[in-house]
Order: C-alpha cells, then structure tokens, then sequence
C-alpha cells in the first residue's frame, strides 16, 4: 500500500524518550525510565499505521513527543507539511510546533476527561478556532455546526454541555475539536477503549469515513489487535519502548515473526463459543522500562529463548521471506509462528 | 452511504440520551456546571438550614442598630444583671394575645449580699410593639432615625438580659456580631489572597521554588497556634485605636490561615496539570493564560469556595479566644468575644446564665458554616453519585 518513491510524511528516526528518576534531597539522578528507546518508523500521506502494545509500552508517550507535548530525549520527528517542508518536531520552537499543530492533532483516550465540563460543545469545538483564527463565537458559529455535522452529531445540540452527552458521542465532540483546524495528521490514543463494544464500532467507522472524507493520516494506537486489524494499513507492535515487528497488517496478523506478536494474537478472542484456542501464555510480566534485561528485552518471557537472546540485542530488520515486513527477532527466519488464519483454522477443524 | 448509517447512529444515540433523562427535564442539558452544583446544594438540607440560619445572622449584623431596642453602651443602673425577659403570648390571667409581651421587673437592692435582685413582676404585661419610636440613630452612617425594630412603650424589655452595668445584651450581641462576623470574611480574604497566589506560583512553577514554599508552609504550621496569636496580639502597642487593633487582629489570624488554602490550590494545580482537557487545550495552541484561567481555575474554584466557607469558623474562632483572653479585641469595641469575658468569672455566671447567650451564636455560626462549607463542597464535587 506504501509507496516507496513517495516521500513519507511523518519519520520517526530512532527516537528516545527518558524520564529520569530522582532521589533524595538534592534531587540526584539515579536511574532512566526507558518510556521509548530507539523507536523509527515513517508514515505515508492517507495512511493509517496501528500501533500496539500492552498498557505501558510507551505508545501514549511515543505520540505525546509527534505533538510537542513532550521533548524527546534524542532522535529525529520529520513532519513534512503541506508546502513540501520537512521539519524536525524534535528540535523545533515553540512558534514552529504551534505552527505543526495546526497540522498534527490527537484525540484523547477517555471521553470524560478530554472535555471541559465548564464548555458548552460550541465554545469546546470552536476553542482551536478562537485561539488560532481570533474567531469568536458569532465567527465560529457556521464552522462549528458544519463540524458536528461531520462527526455525526445534532448541530442544534451545540449549547449543551458535555455531561449532557454519551460516550460515544463525546467521543465525536473531542474528534469534531481535533478537526478545527483542518490537520493532516490524527494521532488516536485508543480513541475507542473507553466506549462500548457497540459505539467501538461506530467511531472507528466515523474514523475510517473521515479519513476519506478529509484524506486524513492517522496513526492509532490500541491494545486491542481486532481494532487496528480493522483500521489500519501497517501496524506495529511495542514492547516495553522498542518496536518489536512492523509490517502490513494483513501480513502481520497472518504470519507474525516475532514471538510476541504470536503471544498477542494468540490472546484474541474467536467469537465462537465451541472454539477452544491454544494460548501462548507468556511468563511473568512486562519488562520494568528502568532496569530492562541484557540482550533482547523480551527474552525472560520468551518461549523461544536461545542463548544468544540474553547477549545480543536484536535490532529491526527486515525479514528476508517477506518484503516490507520487519522484526526485531534474531531467529525471525527459522521460526515458524502461528498468526490469526491459521490459528482459525485449526480451531474450525 | 455511510454518512447515512452515522446519522442513524446519532438519531440512536438520542433516543439513548431520552432515557437517561426520563423526566423530560430538558433544562438539565444546557445546565452549566454553576447551575448543577447549585442542584446538588438546594438538595443538602443541612447546608440550606446553615444558609438560611447565616442570613439571618449576618442580617442582624447589618442591620443591628436597627434590630436592636437599645443602644448598646446606654446604662440602666437600675437593672444590673437583669435576667432575660422572654416574650410570652399566654398569661393566664389575661388569656392568649396575638401581641407577644413581656413581664415587667421589680428590682430592690438585697442589703446583706450588697447587690440588685431582680423578681418578675407577673402582673406587669408590657406589651411588645414593632417599628417604635427609640433612641435616635445613624443607619449605615446615611441616615438618622429613631425607628426600631421592637420594643416597649414603657417600662424596659431586655430579652436577653443585661450585663453588669445593665446593658441590653441582645443589642450587645447584635453589635458585637458586626465585628466578629466581619472578622471572619476579612481574615479569610486576606487568606485567600495570599494563599492562592502563592499556592498557585508553587503548584505552577514546581522544583525548588515549590519545595522552598512546601518547607515554609510545615514551618508555619508546625508552630502552635495560640502561643503564636498570644505572643503576636500581646506585643500590639496599647495606644493603638480600635480599627487599627481590629485590622491587626485580622492579620495575626490570617498569618496561619492562608497555608491551608494554599496547600489546596497547589495540589489542585498540580492534578489539573496532568488533566486531559488541559493538554488538549495546550495542543491546540491555547496560551499559558487561558489554560490557567479559562480551564484550571474554573475547575477548581467551587472546591476553593468549600474550603474558604470552612475556614471562616477558625477565623471566629480565633478572634473569640482572642478576645475572651483579654489581648484580642478590648472594651469599649463590642465582639463576641469581648462580651464573653465578662463569663469567667463562676459566681457571676451561676447567678447570670444569660451571659453565655454570645456563646450560643458563636456556636451557631461556626457550626452553619461548617455545613454550609460541607455542602458546598459535596455539590461541588463531579464525581457525586447522588443525581444531577
């Protein structure tokens, strides 16, 4: 689905984010948490990339650094706007990043907190119009109803307040807000956990006609595989702060080449109540972003591990079976792993 | 195409949102938070009882001169200690009267114990009138009137009783309200200020500047509280005039008062720091400004109000203990307080109960604001199941 010769939009180049950890009195510096460690990926114009991970793994953080909420500790963000400029988010000022929001928006994982309980839906939505066009309320009025119009609400609903709401339809109101502007770039922070399994599947076709609407990019984060299975062109899976695997997701659900990512699709549920599924299960819990493992930081819950895992690190690379498809496994070759089809199958036999 | 199964969607979602409203009480849905707090407060029985009970109360303070039937440094040497005489409807001679009255009093002087006994005198009915002709007056400094609230043609009607030069003591404390009352709303302004803007800089600004602020605030509170108001109040020069004394009086209560509400305001920036609705509105550009006081000030000053009307008793408080120690307030100035000193002494007190009446509004008033002060800040919590 991505073109090679075309030039990407977003690249991320080995991107690190650390929090330090400080004791004491005199605030000393002990230790780093590794939120994201050497994380690089790009994204094409009108694409959708998922990322997943369990809850932890940096993805959150990861996106917090694309919006300039947060400054990365090293490595590269080049956002390449409308005009065909490259800037690197990593290193702007302040009046550049608030010139790259305008093109880079998110939208917030719980619906409740996102909004001001103190707004009505008018002043929420038309708030980026305010601050960044000096539109008022009367300037705004026709853009704001046109925007809840596009998100599938009631203009007429634009004095409420957003206790006054579901969900779901909050869910539409942060979406509506997040368009204002016209961004090119949305970055969905598990836009859909907090909903209901019926409203999950609402959003994510709001998300997915927006998208052709508005050539919109997206990259959507979840924990759950199902979702960006359905959503996205390529996804990619975390572990503690490193991408493990990255592909097309039709090729990455099929035949995964990392052993967590089989761990992961192993967990998804088959909506059938006779199908009983063999689960990977993993050994003891996520790796401590402070103190990661030697070697490769999935390896103490790897079933797997061979002796070279708790040496070396394996870095990204591309799997010489599949094009476009890398994994951060030193033996991604020679395993042959179970993804979602055949984990089917055998369940339909 | 799937434009139209979105509209269905959000037709469905409407029909959802009927439901949860059920009594088709529409005006819930444009409510402002301001409004629904208010709701919840209306549904505290206890804090709108405490509110009614302050109106009153502060009522009387305003307008004091007006209320009260006497003034309060007028004499009657007649009828020292007097007890309070009760307004009856029913005496049973004369039968039920819809104008309430008094005994009268007949006052001799008991040569061996050396003072006035006072007896009711049952046959005596002075009856009770509204809007008499008093002691003339100034209201509110404006305008000069001899109109009071209620009295007697003749004789006198002390309901509360009179003190030991024969003062009234229900003007004594409908004064002396104005001064302890006021003490309470001025001391917690200055608190207010001084909290806010220091709690919000430490809460805002973080690091050192917070741990300094932090340290500073133990310190303060770490001293114990009535030493320090002694030690303060006592070194306050004797030539000061009353309103000087006064506004010092405010200020020492104030110097511990602001740490608490300080203590408030930063951790609740602290916590809306991190609040999603405060990122979203950083990321799209909003100033340091607006996201100060467009989205975390709002948000939180229902809670600053709950803990300033919770405050405001400590205040009183204070100003009471100051004063019932002698190094607060001093006579000739009318406070609570100062009326209560003349309670220390037992034999006074056994003989003339009445004297503790300004301690029964002391209580009255700190415990209406307590409860006013926990209603608020139940309304004013989001996450209050009880309704909307």
């Amino acid at each position: 689905m991505s073109d090679n010769v075309r030039q990407p939009m977003l690249e991320l180049i080995n991107l690190r984010k650390y929090f330090p950890v400080k004791k004491g009195f005199f605030r000393r510096h002990v230790a780093d948490v590794k939120a994201v460690d050497g994380v690089s990926f790009s994204l094409y114009e009108g694409e959708t990339f998922g990322l997943v991970g369990e809850s932890g793994c940096g993805k959150t953080t990861l996106i917090k650094n694309i919006v300039g909420a947060l400054r990365p500790t090293s490595g590269q963000i080049l956002f390449t706007d409308a005009g065909g400029q490259t800037h690197d988010i990593a290193r702007a000022d302040r009046e550049r990043i608030e010139a790259i929001r305008r093109d880079i928006q998110m939208i917030f994982q719980d619906p409740f907190s996102s909004l001001n309980p103190r707004m009505t839906v008018q002043d929420i939505i038309g708030e980026p119009l305010l601050v960044n066009e000096g539109k008022g309320r009367r300037a705004s009025r026709a853009r704001v109803a046109e925007l809840m119009e596009l998100v599938g609400l009631n203009p007429e609903l634009l004095r409420r307040y957003p206790h006054a709401f579901s969900g779901g339809q909050r869910q539409r109101i942060g979406i509506a807000r997040a368009l204002a502007l016209d961004p090119k770039l949305l970055l969905a922070d598990e836009p859909t956990s907090a909903l209901d399994v019926s409203v999950q599947a609402q959003i994510l076709n709001l998300f997915m006609r927006l998208q052709r609407e508005l050539n919109l990019s997206y990259i959507f984060i979840s924990h759950d595989l199902t979702v960006v299975q359905h959503i996205s062109d390529r996804a990619a899976v975390m572990y503690v702060g490193h991408i493990v695997e990255t592909a097309e997701t039709e090729r990455l659900y099929v035949s995964p080449k990392h052993p967590y990512t089989e761990a992961l699709l192993s967990a998804v549920p088959y909506p059938h109540p006779d199908v009983k599924k063999k689960k990977v299960v993993l050994k003891g819990g996520a790796a401590d972003p402070q103190l990661l493992p030697a070697g490769c930081p999935f390896h103490p819950r790897c079933p797997y591990v061979e002796a070279l895992c708790s040496t070396r690190f394996p870095s990204l690379e591309e799997v010489t079976e599949s094009q476009q498809h890398w994994s951060a496994c030193h033996y991604a070759d020679s395993l042959s792993l179970r993804g979602l089809d055949t984990l089917e199958e055998s369940a339909g036999s | 195409m799937s434009t139209g199964r979105d509209n269905t969607q959000h037709q469905r979602d409407e029909g959802a949102e009927e439901q949860r409203h059920p009594q088709g009480d529409r005006s819930i849905l444009v409510a402002s938070q301001w409004q629904l707090m208010w709701r919840r407060l209306k549904r505290h029985r206890l804090a709108m009882a405490s509110l009614v009970v302050l109106f009153f109360i502060y009522a009387m303070a305003i307008f004091a001169p007006f209320i009260s039937p006497y003034d309060p440094f007028e004499t009657y040497p007649q009828r020292t200690f007097a007890p309070p005489q009760i307004p009856r409807f029913y005496d049973p001679e004369a039968g039920f009267s819809i104008r309430p009255f008094v005994y009268g009093l007949t006052s001799e002087v008991d040569m061996e114990a050396r003072r006035r006994v006072h007896t009711i005198d049952y046959d005596e009915m002075l009856p009770l009138h509204f809007f008499v002709r008093g002691e003339p007056y100034n209201l509110f400094g404006i305008m000069e009137t001899d109109i009071r609230l209620f009295g007697v043609e003749e004789g006198t009607a002390f309901i509360f009783g009179t003190d030991r030069y024969g003062r009234d003591m229900f003007s004594r404390i409908a004064h002396g309200a104005r001064i302890s009352i006021s003490i309470g709303l001025i001391g917690v302004f200055i608190s207010f200020v001084l909290g806010v803007s220091i709690g919000g800089f430490s809460g805002y600004l973080g690091g050192g500047f917070d741990n300094a602020i932090q340290r500073i605030i133990e310190f303060i509170r770490s001293v114990p509280t009535l030493p320090l108001w002694m030690g303060l109040s006592a070194a306050l020069p004797l030539h000061w005039p009353p309103t000087t004394r006064y506004f010092a009086i405010v200020a020492i209560l104030s110097i511990i008062g602001w740490t608490g509400l300080a203590r408030v305001v930063r951790s609740k920036f602290l916590s809306m720091r991190e609040e999603d609705f405060v990122v979203a509105a950083r990321l799209i550009n909003a100033s340091e400004r607006r996201v100060i006081f467009v989205h975390m000030v709002p948000t939180f000053l229902s809670h600053i109000i709950a803990s300033l009307t919770l405050s405001i008793p400590g205040m009183i408080l204070g100003e009471t203990a100051l004063s019932f120690l002698g190094i607060g307030l001093r006579p000739p100035v009318v406070s609570w307080g100062v009326l209560l000193q003349q309670a220390q002494n037992v034999a006074t007190l056994a003989r003339s109960p009445w004297l503790l009446i300004p301690g029964i509004f002391v209580i009255l008033t700190v415990l209406a604001f307590n409860f006013l002060g926990d209603g608020i800040r139940d309304a004013a919590d989001p996450y209050s199941t009880e309704g909307v």
